[in-house]
């Protein structure tokens, strides 16, 4: 790692630890319903809307009540986003003309968006029209992160409160979240992505005059991606002379699709493109804003449960693990490619499929955090980093997305490793395990096992059916590092996560209709038994600390929650990552 | 296709709903 590399890391991790702590104090307040500032402007509406919508703010429910909320919600929102995209070619904001998007992308798509996965099996700006990236998309890039953050506010008040059944109440919760949180601060960011140059306007694509003619004889790349074929290019003239370049509202959607770690992008190779992150500042605005959030929610955690130290806790095991992933990726990332020697260019690291502007530090360290968190957005294409680069981000989704992870969905994936982490070491002492004072009894661990074990077996599962019965033209290597790409579509979308390895083609049906059922089940029966696990924990009395009961907010802790973490995903995923990355990096340096 | 799509969706929520309530009895079950 060149001292540069290593400036970037660290000035990085400073900057969203040390905004992570104001802005956790002040979701805390959020959720505790305390005056946060933003309620003096915002209040009138936030009561608006209860009463337009017919929601008692102040009804409280239990974990059943809350999770048939969740589902409702999301089934409608769901529909809708299908509906409108199905509907686009009538619908108005569509200065391109774009067609209706077909059934299967449309599937594939609306559920992508609804659980917070933001896969995307199309390139958004020839599919999608503005009325689709606007009310179907950043809606649902909006109120999907909303959910996971009412999930995650409802386990923490499961932890927190004693001898009660009541968690909260789910309108409440989502509605204070897009209000107080999301929406203000993706008004600053879009604001300022706006000053970096990133486009944000209702206008259609403008149509550039070529400086030198492509020739038809010898396609560029970009030919034949059809980006170099005009609307007013003349019938049968074979030379391109004109360039479509695509634009549109994308300042507001890439705000919160950073800030939601919802992920995807307006166009189709996301943030590396000039229009969506033009220079090294938007950059890392753009690279905090995916970690900002999950990161802050410890801090919210920890003043919600009532003892700052445990969130402290939790903050520096997801910290520990990503600097380490992140170094191994910038490393690997920095190793020049052997097959190189001899050419002149041995000694330089590895920039195939990168940003120059961005370089080595910038493209890796964005691969480790947009899979660290569930936000899958790139600014680098994964498919062409060295083996073992890729393979970093890959097992960083494979650990749960719980390093950081998604917004209210990491932080609530990471309490659930805490409680196994308690088990385990309760087996070890031979004590009933106890977390924040609530006993871990044989419910909850069934619990946090069916919460554990369904992503890996998603993706196991995924991985093993897109081998046998997967069209074999879908990935573009034979191999291990074919064997990478699809290992890499499921452990994405099995985690909803949403980035991919750029050389898969996932438009058939198989992987669009396995895709979806993939993403669906890793979201919703997830969050029904972490609802019912907050609703066990919250009927259960808090005790008091005994002499025998393991410190959960000391480094003893942190190290046995990175453990268990660690170990889980090593042990689920080792045998398929050695067909994958492994044998490549072993072929590659031989 | 659009009615598929409806009738999976109905199929899964449906699903998640038998799934709120094996849960809510093994909870029961539990005490």
């Amino acid at each position: 790692m060149m001292p540069n590399d290593m400036l970037q890391f660290a000035f990085f991790l400073v900057v969203l630890l040390a905004a992570s702590w104001p802005l956790g104090l002040y979701m805390a307040r959020v959720y505790q319903d305390k005056p946060c500032g933003l309620d003096k402007v915002l209040g009138p509406f936030e009561r608006l809307l209860y009463r337009a919508s017919g929601v008692d703010p102040q009804g409280e429910m239990n974990w059943k009540t809350y999770a048939v909320a969740v589902v409702l919600f999301n089934a409608l929102g769901l529909v809708a986003t299908y509906a409108i995209q199905r509907l686009q070619g009538l619908l108005p904001l569509n200065p391109a003309g774009l067609p209706g998007v077909d059934p299967f992308i449309a599937i594939n798509t609306a559920v992508s968006f609804a659980t917070n996965t933001n896969w995307q099996a199309y390139g958004g700006e020839t599919t999608m029209s503005f009325f689709t990236q606007m009310l179907a998309l950043t809606v649902q890039n909006f109120v999907s992160a909303a959910t996971g953050m009412a999930v995650m506010a409802a386990f923490i008040r499961g932890l927190a409160r004693r001898e009660t059944d009541r968690l909260g109440n789910f309108w409440r919760d989502l509605t204070r979240s897009i209000l107080y949180v999301l929406l203000p601060l993706s008004v600053v960011l879009a604001l300022a992505l706006i000053g970096q140059g990133v486009p944000q306007t209702l206008d259609g694509p403008v149509v550039a005059r070529l400086v030198e003619p492509a020739d038809a004889a010898r396609p560029t790349p970009e030919a034949a991606a059809g980006a170099l074929t005009a609307p007013s290019a003349r019938p049968g003239d074979a030379t391109p002379r004109e360039q479509v370049i695509a634009r549109g509202p994308v300042a507001s959607q890439a705000a919160i699709k950073q800030l939601g770690t919802n992920g995807g992008g307006f166009f189709n190779v996301n943030s590396a493109h000039p229009f969506e992150n033009p220079t090294p500042l938007s950059n890392l605005l753009e690279l905090l804003a995916i970690l900002l959030i999950p990161a802050a929610l410890c801090h919210t955690f920890g003043v919600m449960a009532g003892d700052r130290r445990q969130g402290f806790a939790v903050l520096a095991a997801m910290t520990i693990l990503f600097a380490l992933f992140a170094f191994l990726t910038i490393q690997a990332e920095g190793t020049p490619n052997p097959l190189l020697a001899g050419t002149g260019a041995q000694s330089a690291p590895s920039l195939e499929g990168k940003e120059t502007r961005f370089g080595v530090a910038g493209s890796a360290l964005w691969a480790a955090a947009t899979t660290a968190a569930s936000n899958g957005s790139v600014n680098a294409m994964h498919d062409s980093f060295s083996p073992l680069g890729g393979m970093w981000p890959m097992l960083l989704m494979q650990l749960g997305e719980v390093v950081y992870g998604g917004v209210g969905s990491g932080l609530y994936g990471m309490l659930v490793f805490a409680v196994v982490a308690v088990f385990v070491a309760g087996l070890m002492v031979g004590r009933t395990p106890e977390y924040l004072g609530k006993k871990i009894e044989p419910f909850e661990t069934k619990m946090a096992a069916i919460i554990i074990l369904i992503p890996p077996f998603l993706c196991l599962l995924g991985t093993a059916l897109a081998c046998v019965a997967g069209p074999p033209d879908a990935i573009s290597n034979p191999g291990p590092h074919g064997f990478s790409q699809i290992l890499y579509g499921f452990s994405s979308m099995g985690n909803n996560n949403g980035s991919a390895f750029a050389g898969l083609t996932a438009t058939s049906p198989f992987w669009t209709g396995a895709g979806a059922v993939a993403m669906f089940v890793s979201r919703y029966w997830l969050i029904v038994p972490v609802l019912a696990l907050a609703g066990s924990l919250a009927g259960k009395k808090r005790l008091q600390d005994g002499p025998g009961a393991l410190p959960t907010h000391g480094p003893l802790f942190v190290a046995l929650l990175m453990a268990v973490v660690l170990v889980v995903g090593a042990l689920t995923f080792v045998p398929a990552l050695a067909l994958g990355p492994v044998a490549e990096h072993l072929a590659l340096f031989k | 296709m659009d009615i598929l799509f409806i009738a999976l969706t109905v199929v899964f929520v449906l699903g998640l709903f038998g799934l709120i309530e094996v849960l809510g009895r093994l909870k029961g079950g539990a005490k």
